[in-house]
This record gives structure tokens, sequence and C-alpha cells, in this order.
């Protein structure tokens, strides 16, 4: 090996030690960064969800001596519980209701506040702002309007002399105003979503089935929909784990009633827990909820294949 | 590895940071001084501010070497929060107690015992007889009482005189409080009655009527008794037959009942003793009264009810919490809630209620609260009432809206929670 040789093999291994050297101070620093965000999902939420595996298992009193009972909850929650099995009804009715629903008034909110509206911005923002206005007040107002002597009825008294049902507190019509508010509540921020992938769609696809003649529905269901399938299917998968989870809005609006007709299966678990002071029944339920979110989003992953079409 | 030790033992110090800075307790002792917390119900600013009065007085009983510390929830989220307290070993050395609510609660509180009360300086004699056992469950004295309450018809009455119907008294029955209830809703343009989906605001005509309780001797629920469950049906008819009162509108709307008298929409309602300021006073814009609860076939029946604090069972500083909570309960502080519109639990401050009472309604409160404590019994409950209690309003506005009976309903409450 002459010594010219050496010198460049050297001077080729020189620049690779740098960059493991620099890739590896990279690591390092990233390592700090994302060390605080590891250690609080570990504290605040790992930690948590393993203590709610345990507490499952366990006669889990609020105050008091805890026992181990093994899946003694779950069999009672599943087999002698008499809100349990109704709770989660209620929890699939909301879900089969409310999110077919968002999503077809999200995306034509979407399609209508298309670029040929002038001043759509204002009107995403006016769709948008209930879903940042807090729960509670859009539930007070839902309230004010649903009630017998409320606007709703008044209006159609005054107008047609029609006396419409006492919306919260009948078994028929108690969980569609509770979906009808929640539909006015979240469908913003589904439009936002939709409205983004609508504004992805090349001008020239759509421009070009208009020349084949795709017009009006046709252009939507066989052009823009497939188009934008990945958002709708992000939107279906997120929307149908927030109503599984949907607490707030039959809680402010209907307390659960009347009866348990419009108890949800978090409500179930908040007052088993927090009410009734069983927090082991209550870790229990929720991990039941786990495990139903966990597989129907398994499912909709499963089942995207057949209909969502991702550009390669 | 060594790397790996050093990460995991930082980890474990950052978790350990954690869990001390959440295990602090509710009391804490700094030079000498020490904090007791005093935790209590209050719903707004003004209940509140009246909290702070109560509280400014005892500061000055306990003296500078004990800081009363008050937090606050309103009275809907209080036992959730109290219950969040409990599961973190975190009940605060002072905490306040419903009566009705006490028996799931009992763990919670230590047991007051006579040295106790001597350490407090409060003697048995100051309270009525029975009036100590609103804060009792199995012959244990678990808190003291700061009021003592009981349920009352509160009546508008400008409503009354537009319908030419005389005003009600203490002497009344069910009979004539329905027949003033129809007559004021033919001819004044207002619902004679508003009916309630909370407890005792609805019980208290049933169990006037029959001279029963929704618990029985034993302590084991009773809302299927056949007596019971026809004065409850004659209650819910006010609204399904009647027509003297509208249907609750919601079973999360609790304040309903008493926005409907506040409004005008309704000329009688039952509340509690602790309302009869609000509901009679200047601000209404129409002439107010109150009376005991109308009576039934079996004679006037009433319940006493109240409120009171206990010392948590986790307070690390008992003495402390002991002189706390003797202030709290002082004849000065007493004093303080008579005049801020509460009824004393204590039998010398409440005749200062009732001079602290303005003017015009004076002799007629004087009079209502009179016939309303004269026998009254003390109210029972059982360990599952908290969850009869969640359940009555869903339950309730079913049978308002005549979706169901009120005979199902207390069949469905017992089958559910009367084991």
């Amino acid at each position: 090996m002459t010594k010219g040789h050496r010198m460049v093999t050297e001077s080729s291994i020189a620049p690779r030690r740098r960059r493991n050297t620099i890739e590896m101070r990279e690591r390092r620093q990233a390592l700090g960064f994302i060390t605080p965000a590891v250690l609080g999902l570990a504290v605040f939420t790992v930690l948590p969800v393993g203590l709610a595996i345990v507490m499952s298992l366990f006669d889990w009193p609020i105050f008091g001596k805890r026992a181990f009972v093994g899946f003694d909850n779950y069999v009672t929650l599943l087999t002698s519980s008499p809100e349990f099995w109704p709770a989660l009804r209620n929890s699939a009715v909301f879900t089969l209701l409310y999110v077919p629903l968002n999503l077809v008034v999200a995306l034509g909110l979407s399609l209508l506040l298309g670029p040929r509206i002038r001043g759509r911005a204002v009107f995403r923002v006016l769709f948008f702002i209930p879903v940042v206005t807090p729960i509670v007040a859009s539930a007070l107002i839902w309230r004010l309007v649903l009630q017998p002597d409320g606007l709703l009825n008044g209006v159609t008294v005054s107008l047609f002399g029609w006396e419409l049902p006492n919306f919260l507190v009948d078994q028929n019509w108690a969980m569609i105003a509770v979906v009808a508010m929640s539909v006015w509540a979240g469908m913003g921020y589904n439009m936002l979503v939709l409205t983004a992938a609508l504004e992805q769609v090349p001008t020239s696809v759509v421009e070009a089935a208009q020349i084949d003649g795709a017009r009006g529905i046709r252009l939507i269901v066989q052009v823009l929909i497939p188009l934008i399938s990945p958002a709708i299917f992000f939107a279906a998968v997120m929307t149908i784990i927030s109503s599984m989870q949907v607490f707030a809005q039959p809680q402010l609006l209907t307390g659960g009633g009347p009866g348990t007709s419009t108890v949800p299966l978090v409500m179930f678990i908040y007052n088993t827990g927090f009410k009734f002071q069983d927090l082991g029944l209550a870790a229990a339920g929720a991990w039941i909820l786990f495990v139903i979110i966990i597989g129907i989003t398994a499912l909709q992953f499963r089942a995207q294949k057949r209909w969502v079409h991702y550009e390669h | 590895m060594h790397k790996k030790r050093i990460a995991f033992a930082g980890l474990v110090a950052v978790a350990a940071m954690g869990f001390t800075a959440c295990a602090s307790g509710g009391n804490a002792a700094d030079g000498g001084k020490t904090t007791i917390v005093w935790n209590m119900w209050a719903g707004d600013t003004a209940s509140e501010q009246k909290l702070k009065d109560q509280m400014a007085v005892a500061q000055k009983l306990v003296g500078d070497d004990i800081t009363i510390e008050l937090q606050t929830a309103p009275w809907a989220d209080y036992f959730t929060k109290l219950n969040t307290n409990m599961a973190s070993g975190k009940v605060a050395c002072v905490t306040g107690m419903n009566g009705q609510r006490l028996a799931g609660y009992t763990e919670v509180f230590d047991e007051l015992t006579d040295d106790d009360l001597a350490t407090m300086g409060i003697s048995r004699d100051a309270y009525n007889p029975g009036a100590l056992s609103v804060m009792e469950n199995s012959g244990k004295l678990y808190g003291l009482p700061y009021d003592t309450a009981a349920m009352l018809l509160f009546y508008n009455a400008d409503l009354f005189a537009k319908a030419g119907a005389p005003v009600p008294t203490n002497d009344w029955t069910i009979d004539d409080f329905e027949k003033a209830a129809s007559e004021i809703t033919a001819k004044a343009g207002a619902k004679g009655f508003a009916v309630s989906v909370d407890e005792f605001q609805w019980l208290s005509l049933p169990m006037a009527e029959t001279g029963l309780q929704p618990v029985d001797d034993s302590g084991a629920l009773d809302l299927t008794n056949p007596s019971f469950v026809e004065a409850a049906t004659r209650y819910g008819d006010l609204v399904t037959k009647l027509g003297v009162s509208d249907a609750v509108p919601s079973a999360s709307d609790s304040a309903w009942t008493t926005t409907q008298f506040e409004n005008g929409k309704a000329a009688m309602i039952i509340e509690g003793t602790w309302m009869a300021s609000t509901l009679t006073g200047p601000d209404l814009g129409f002439s107010a009264g109150a009376v005991r609860i109308p009576r039934g076939g079996e004679g006037a029946y009433g319940v006493a009810l109240g409120s009171g604090y206990g010392i948590a069972a986790n307070c690390e500083n008992k003495d402390a919490a002991l002189k706390v909570l003797g202030a709290l309960s002082s004849p000065d502080v007493q004093s303080v809630i008579a005049q801020q519109g509460g009824y004393p639990a204590q039998l010398a401050s409440q005749p200062e209620f009732f001079t602290s009472l303005p003017d015009a309604t004076r002799d007629n409160l004087t009079q209502a609260f009179t016939a309303a404590f004269e026998g009254a019994v003390s109210q029972r409950v059982t360990d599952q009432w908290t969850q009869v209690a969640t359940a009555m309003p869903n339950e309730l506005v079913s049978v308002y809206t005549g979706q169901a009976t009120m005979s199902s309903v207390l069949d469905g409450l017992e089958q559910r929670f009367g084991k």
C-alpha cells in the first residue's frame, strides 16, 4: 500500500466520522427535546392508564379498604348492572345518529362554501364558532331554545299554532335533541378538515370530469368524494371516537333523562366513580369503552382499503 | 448500562417529585402557624361572601397561630369534588356535610366525642333535643350542624289577590292547597304551583299527606308503601291531571322551580327554610310569604333537615381543626349566620334570626318557622340515598309528561336501590 493510497483512504473515513458525530449529537439533542413530553406522557397518561387496569380488578371504594376481585367488576357490568347495557345502547344510538349526520352536514357546508362563494372565510369562521364556544354555554342556550316556553315552541305556536313536544323530557325526542345540539356544536371542525381537502383537489381533474359530463351530484359522488376520501376517513375515525365519549351534551341538556334514555357510557362511568364512589367498577367500564373504541377504529382501518383512495 | 441507570434514576426522581406535589395535605404548618382548610359549598359570589364573613369572625376567635383557608364548590359539584378529594386522600380538615348525604361519607369524618365537644367549648344543650341528629349516623356524631332547616310552602301574595283567593295559612290542608292552585291557574294568568324534581322539595307533600318517609323506621328504602305511592301519585297529578303546574323542562334544570316562582310564573313552590330570605325578599317585585307544608289526613308532618361541619379523618392537626370547628360553631358565628338569613342550629341564636328579618316579612316568617319546626321529626336516609337522589330527577320528568306512572317510577327506584 503506497503512502498516497493511505491518505486517500483516511480522508474518506474522516467525513464519515464527522457525520456520525453530528448524528450522535443531533440524536442526543432530539432526546433532550422529547424527554419532557415523554415524561409527561408517562406520568400523566401511561401511569394512570396502567393504574386504571389495576383499579378495574379491585373492589376500590373512593375511601376505605380495597380488595382484589379479579374480573368480578367486568362480570358485574356485563351481567347484573341495570344501567350498563342501557348506557352502552345510548352511546351506540348517539354514534349511529350523530356521525353520519355530522359528516353529511360538514361535507355539505364545505361544498357550499366553495371557491365561488364571496366572503367564504367569514362563513367558515361563523360555522366554526360553535366548536370553540364552551359546551356549557352552548348547552344552556339550546336548553332555553328547546324547552316548552323557549324560542322554538314560541315561534311555532305564534306562527302556526303548533305545540311542539317537550323535547328534553320526551322519551322519543330527548336523544334527538342531544344529537341535534351535538351536530350544531361539532360540524365546524369536520367542515374545516373537508374544506382543506377539497381545496387540494386539482382543478384540472374537476374540469376534465366536467368536460366528460360529470355535473352536480354525480361530480360530488363519483369524483370529489373519492378524491377527498382520506380526509373523510380521518374525520369519520375521529368523530366516532369522540361520539363514543360523549358526556357534556346529555349531562347539561337532559341530565341523562328521561329515565336513563340519554345516559351515555361516559356518564355512567362518571356517576359510578365520582357520584356512587365505586372506582373499580368505573375503571372496568372505562376499559370496556376503550376496547370498543379500539375495536371500531381497527375495523375502520381494515375497511378503508375498500373505499379510501390515496395518491401514490 | 451506567447511562441507563442514570436515566432511570432521573425518571424516578421526576415521578417522585410529581407524587410529592400531589400528596400535600389540606393543612400545613409553617413557622408555628397552621393552616386549616375549610371546604364548603357556595354557588355564587354572594354565598361565598357570607362564608367569608363567618370565617372572619371565626378567625378572630382562633387567633393568629391558625389560619383558616376557605375552599368552595357549587352545591351541584361539591360532592363530586369531595369524592375526588377522598380518592386522593386530601379531604379538607374542616369539611361541610349535608345531613341527607352523611350516610355515604361517615368514613371521611372523625367521630366527635364528648371530650372533643369540651375542647371546642360546645355543649349539647346548646341545641334543640334531636338537632344534632342531622350529623349523626348509627348513634355516632360526625359533625356539628350550623343550621337547622325544614321545608316551607312559599307563595306569591299578589297572584292570590289577583285570583281572589285567600292566602295560605299555617293550618292549610292539602285540599286547601289544591283548591287555591286551581283557582290561581284559572284566574291569575299564572300556574298555581311549580313541581320539583329535587328530593325534599317534592317529597315533602307526599310525606305530609301520609306521615311517612321514603325510608322506614328500620332504615330501609320504603318508596313502594301503597299509601306513599298514592300520595306521590297525587303530587304528579298536579301536572298531569289538575294542570296547576307545568312539567319540569329538563332533568338537569334543578333551578327551574325557584325560577318559575321568582319570575311570577308560579304562585307557590316548596323550598327549604334556607331560601326564606331570597324567596320573600324585596327584590322579587311582588309580595311573598311562607307557611308550613299543608297538612294531610294524618295531621301536620314535617322533617328537620340540616347541614354541618365535620373533621376529616385524615386531618393531620386535629387539635387545630377542633379549634376552627369550635369557632365556626360558636355563638358569634351562629349570630352572623342568623343575620345573613340562615336559621342557626343553636337555640340561643335562633331568636336573632327573627329579629334580623325585614319588618315586612318578620311576622309571617316567624310564624311559618315556628309552625314548621313544631314536632318536626328527623329525616331518615339509606346508605344508597345519594344514588336515589341522583336518579330521581330523571325518573320524575317522565311522570310529569305522563310517559310513566309515579307507581312504576317509585317501584323502579326501589328495585334499583332498595337492596
